[in-house]
Parts: C-alpha cells; structure tokens; sequence
C-alpha cells in the first residue's frame, strides 16, 4: 500500500494498513464486527434460556415446520463461520509477528492490502443489514428502515472514488480520442521510414515463428514513441503496434507514483537514458545537452515522441535532431532519425 | 455501429456458452430442474477452469494464439451443441416457470435488477488510462497483433525471452484475444473494456445472489403461516437474497478507498483481480456457508471449479483459498467431518498446483523460454 512499510510501521503494519484499507468506509467493518458481537451475545442468551416445556397443539392451529426439530444448524452457523474466517486471519495473515518478517520476504508490502478481501466485511456487514430490514415483519416499516439506514450510510460514508469519475466515452474503445489518429499519424509516417522496410525484409525471410530470430524482428517492424502520461497507457490498450519507451513501473516512478513499491536511483542507466528522453521532451533539465539526449535516443532506440503542444520543448527537441511530423489533437509528433 | 452490434453479438454468444456448459455439469449431476443464472453461474467457473489448462498448454509449447482460438472454438461449439440437447428441456422448464419464481421474489426483485442495470452502465460509461487497464488490456491486444501468446510485454511491446511466472499462469486475459480473434471485427479493447466487464458484472451480481440464497435458506422462515404464494416454499430465501444483493452494492457503492472490492467491481471490472474479490470470494463463501448450514449437496465440486476458475483469474487466486481454508477448516475440526478434509484438499488442488508451478520458476528450478 502506498506510503506504509513495514520498515517505518514494524509490528504496526497490519493495523496502518487496515485503516488506509477502509479508509473514511470504516462504518461498514464497524457494522460487521457489532453484528458479530450482537450475534455472540444473542447465542449466549439463547443457551441460558431453559428449553420450553411440551405442548399440546390442536389440530386446526398446527402451522407446518412449527413445532418439528429443525434438523439444520441455525443462523449462527454464519455467525461461527466469520468468525473463524476473522480469527484465523488474526492468527496467520494477520499476525503482526508473521507479517512482519515475511511479507516482504515475498514482496507482498505493496499488495498486503488484498489480504483484507479474506475477511467478508463487505458481505458480513451486508448480511446484518440485511438480517435488520428482513426482521421487520410489516413492510410500511421494513421499506422506511431500509431507506434510514441506507440513507445514513451515505450522509456518512463518502461515495466510491470511481463513480464521481464517470465520464460520456467519446468513442466506442473508450480511449481519449486523440489517441486513435496519433497511432494512425504514427504509423503513415513510419512505414515511409527505411527501418521498417528492414525489418520487413526480414521478417519476409524467417519462417520459424518461434526463433529468438523472428522475436527480435518481429518487435522492430513497429516504432518505439514516447507519449504523454495522460494517455500513454490506453496507447497499446487501442494500438499494440506502437512500442513504448516506458514500462509500466519506470513512467509511474518518473511520474512520482511509489505505489509500486520500486525506485529508480542515478545507478540505474536504463532509467536514466529515459528518464533523459521525458526531460528534454518538456523541458524538465536545463542542464541537459543535445549530445547527452542524442545519446539517450541512440541507446534506446526511441523514434517517436508526442508531447501536448503548449508544453512541447520544441526548439531543444529540433535542434537535437528531432523532426516535427505534425500536430495532431493537439499533441505535436516529433521524429528522431531517417 | 458494426462494433457495437458486434459486442452486443460477443456478449449474448458468451453468456449463452455459459448456460450451456452449466447446463452440461447439471446433466452431469443429475440435476433436471435449476435456474438458468445458477447453470450460467457455474459454466463461466468451468469454462475458465478449462480455458486455463488448454491455454497454458498452448503457451508453454509456443502454439500461435490462432491455434489457441481454434481449439476453444471447437470445445465451444461442442459444450454449445451437448448444452442445447441436455439442457432445453430444463430451459424450457424454467421459463415456463419464470412468472411463478418472479411472483415468490416480490417487490424486492426490482430493487435488485435497478441495482444490477445501474452497475452494468457504469462499467459500459466508465473509463481510464491506468496502468493496470494497460497491463490487462494490453496483454490481450498483444497477443492478438503478435499471434503470440506472452511472448512480448504488453506495456512496451518488447520480446520477452522468458515466461515470467507471475503473468504467464493466469491466462485469463487470453481470453479476450481468443474471443477477438474469432469474432472478425470485434476489437480487443472493446472485448475486454466493455463486453467482458459486463459480464463479470453480471457473475459478480450472481455470486452475490447465491451467496444471499445460502445465508438466507428457506428452513429459517419454517412455521410461518402459509397465507400466500408469496410465503411458498423458496419466497423466504429469494427475498431475502434480493434484499442481500442491493445492500452488498449499496455497501459497494460506499466504498471509499481504492483498496475495497467496491472501486474494483465499477471501475475495473476486466481486471483478473476483480474477478477474485468480487466473483470467486463470495462464490467460495457462498460453498462455506452451504456447508456450514448442512444444506448444499456435495459443494466441494463447485469450490473445485470456483479454485481452478480463480487460477486462471489472476495470481490472487491465493486469497479465494486462503478465504476457503479459514472458514472451513474450523468446521471440519469443530463438527469432527474429518471425511470432509480430502475432499476440501482436492477442491483446492489448482491453487496448490499453480503455487508449486509459481515457486518452481520463481527460483529457477525450471525456465521457460518463450523461443525454441
């Protein structure tokens, strides 16, 4: 989870993980561990009660199933089956002093939070709502109960991130529509290009599908771009004959997201030649040289870069070597090389 | 206009695919009387159980991904034709008995299908560039432009020399391409973003229902007078399980962080990981519960297919196991059903054999290469 390790939390973890995990939704855990209570004390209570003496029924009043043994366990098989979900939890995945030395030991620190799916908050708090509303026999009263609770709910727990997110797509891949005609700019200008006439040739030639060979070839027949953060990964979502620059951990760490857990220091060259590519892109080093960018474009190999417009380096990317292929949906495409 | 017929087309065939698979294992149990979403329920569990095995194998051996469509095509068309000719009789069954089981949902069936309606054009509506849609996404698209399957990284585009074990084991993203690649003109990111992601919703919503039937069994309401159809054997639980499904989504809808299964059942519906939480973890409780109440015959062979299905979901199939273990082995010590013990094993047997797999490439005990 972002932000919490189990080097600065220690035995804490689980339990600073617990609260990121809910979150402002804590009421539903609270629901869930209060419907547990409840049910232990109803059974405690239940089991005090002396068992009713016999009686005798007229035949007119027997109601079927009223007065048989119930050969089936009860409602509190549920209740005992979360909590053995809970307290098994509590003793292994959940354990602070197991958790500690072995989460990270299986690189599971950024990925602990899935842990909390074992336990049924969700299902467990719906299952008590649900068990207050279906209690209720007249259903005047059973309507305006379920409309209170779920209307507290909401005035008090804040509505799922995504929902306020919600946008019209404006075409039928949902993507951004600018990223369909820069793939199709990218493409008309690249097939004109003598390295993808190359790796034509050569594909045209390898007959095994699986040699390392075609592997090799098969990858160059498409351009390697660079593209803005805001689209860049719908880009191979729509399009996966563009190739890019970045993989999925090196953009979100350039683009400030820790949440993978990896870093990328002055060490790491791989990262360095592109984190070069993105800052001579918009402008982010003025200490970096044409030579030093030449350099990075070389090594990797990189021929397209799109930039949003307003915040395109143009003249540096130009007088680097780069070629302005056009302006598209207002992103601006440069060309490095033939 | 095309894409859109042709997802709405994508969409129907699979759901029906389903049903018939369903309706095969139900043949297979004996079973002549069920509900059409339950058949539907349990053929997705087993479509993917078997979708991964035939994908692994292809992937492993370097087969294109052609080769891969072709074979699910055949074992499609063939559960298709087995479906219709064991199961119309139980469909036909059940339609006719359609207005009678509506009748015994009531007023609370409405609640539950706006619930369901407002779901499925949310994740139609809903969009975005994350990393994750890139990766899951992607993956697919790559493997239907390369006809390859994992042999290049879907976030660059670049050749892998080696299977990684943390992506290559869950094929479910496969699927899309396959369906893709079958379905001429249908793109993958519209598959994968819009048609698969209602059907997971769908499964998700099913899931759900059957876990409410299980919590909610009919025995409970036993005694109640017999006034009205509505108070008729199996009102009791429907209503009940309606009532269970709009409170999990009002629950859902109250998600607020982007760790509950809530953000991953509206906005990211194709991913593998929400197919764990919120399509196996409640079919697993759903199989618990039944056994924790007495009142499902022989479930572990649902959990099998729930284990096998997860597998092919995602790497997280570890949590549907882990949810399963911790509710059921206390009943097995609790109750003294030690017989119930191997079985439980068995229905585990996928995620134990994935894990092995996982381990056995995590530390180079064997490699696989993705050239020959």
């Amino acid at each position: 989870m972002a932000g919490i390790t189990i080097k600065e939390y220690g035995l804490a973890f689980v339990w600073a993980c617990l609260k990121e995990y809910l979150g402002a939704s804590w009421p539903i855990a609270l629901i869930f561990v209060v419907g547990i209570a409840v049910g232990i004390a109803a059974v405690i209570m239940k089991r005090k009660k002396k068992d009713p003496p016999l009686e005798v029924v007229d035949a007119r009043d027997y109601v079927p199933g009223k007065y048989e043994d119930s050969p089936l366990p009860d409602s509190s098989s549920i209740l005992w089956m979360f909590l053995s979900i809970v307290l098994l939890c509590l003793l292994t995945v959940m354990n602070p002093f197991l958790v500690r030395p072995l989460i990270p030991k299986f690189g599971m620190t950024t990925v602990y939070y899935r842990f909390f799916w074992i336990l049924p908050i969700t299902f467990g708090a719906a299952y008590w709502l649900t068990r207050v509303v279906g209690s209720i026999r007249r259903k005047l009263v059973q309507a305006a109960v379920f409309a209170v609770i779920l209307g507290g709910m909401a005035f008090i727990i804040p509505l799922n991130p995504g929902i306020p997110n919600v946008r019209i797509p404006t075409n039928v891949y949902k993507v951004d529509g600018a990223v369909p005609v820069l793939c199709d700019a990218i493409h008309e200008d690249y097939e004109k290009t003598a390295a993808y006439q190359k790796a034509a040739e050569k594909l045209a030639g390898i007959t095994d599908r699986n040699s390392k060979k075609w592997l090799k070839w098969s990858g160059k027949q498409y351009p390697l771009c660079v593209f803005p953060y805001g689209i860049e990964f719908s880009v191979r979502q729509y399009d996966p004959t563009i190739r890019l620059l970045f993989n999925r951990n090196l953009r979100l760490f350039y683009e400030g997201n820790t949440s993978t857990g990896i870093s990328y220091d002055a060490s790491h060259k791989r990262y360095m030649r592109r984190k070069q590519v993105l800052d001579a892109m918009y402008g982010k080093d003025p200490d970096l040289t044409s030579q030093e960018f030449q350099e990075a474009m070389e090594e990797t190999g990189t021929r397209y870069l799109v930039v949003e417009e307003h915040l395109a380096n143009g003249g540096f990317l130009v007088r680097a070597g780069c070629r302005q292929v056009g302006v598209v949906a207002g992103y601006t495409i440069f060309r490095y090389g033939d | 206009m095309k894409i859109m017929l042709l997802a709405a087309a994508a969409l129907v065939v699979q759901m029906f695919l389903f049903l018939c698979i369903g309706s095969i294992v139900m043949k297979i149990r004996g079973r002549e009387e069920y509900s059409l979403s339950h058949a539907a329920w349990i053929g997705y569990f087993v479509y993917f159980g078997i979708f991964e095995v035939v994908c692994l194998i292809c992937e492993v051996t370097l087969l294109p991904l052609r080769t891969l469509a072709v074979l699910m095509a055949v074992i499609a068309g063939g559960a298709i034709l087995a479906g219709l000719f064991f199961g119309y009789r139980s469909w036909i069954q059940a339609m006719n008995s359609l207005r009678y089981r509506l009748k015994l949902h009531g007023g609370t069936v409405i609640l539950m299908l706006l619930a369901l309606a407002a779901s499925c054009v949310f994740v139609l509506l809903y969009y975005d560039a994350s990393a994750d849609s890139g990766w899951y996404v992607g993956t697919a698209s790559t493997a239907l432009a390369t006809n390859t399957i994992g042999r290049f990284d879907p976030s660059t585009g670049t050749r892998i020399l080696r299977f990684k074990s943390r992506y290559a084991l869950n094929c479910f993203p496969y699927h899309n391409a396959v369906i893709s690649s079958l379905v001429k003109g249908l793109p993958v990111i519209v598959q994968a973003r819009s048609v698969m992601s209602l059907i997971n919703v769908i499964m998700s919503f099913i899931s759900v229902y059957e876990l409410g039937l299980v919590l909610f069994p009919d025995h409970e309401e036993r005694g109640a007078k017999v006034r009205s159809i509505r108070n008729r054997p199996g009102s009791y639980s429907r209503k009940r399980a309606d009532l269970f499904v709009v409170m999990v989504f009002a629950v859902n809808v109250l998600s607020s962080t982007i760790y509950m299964p809530g953000i991953f059942l509206f906005t990211r519906s194709y991913e593998g990981k929400s197919l764990i939480v919120n399509v196996a973890i409640p079919a697993a409780l759903a199989v618990c519960a039944g056994l924790w109440r007495e009142i499902r015959e022989d479930p572990m062979r649902d959990l099998f297919w729930i284990m096998a299905a997860s597998v092919c979901f995602s790497a997280s199939s570890i949590m549907t196991l882990a949810v399963s273990l911790t509710a059921l082995l206390p009943l097995i010590v609790i109750r003294g059903k030690w017989k119930q013990l191997p079985s439980l094993l068995c229905a585990c047997l996928p995620v134990f054999v994935w894990a092995a797999v996982y381990y056995l490439i995590q530390h180079g005990v064997f490699v696989l290469r993705t050239w020959r």
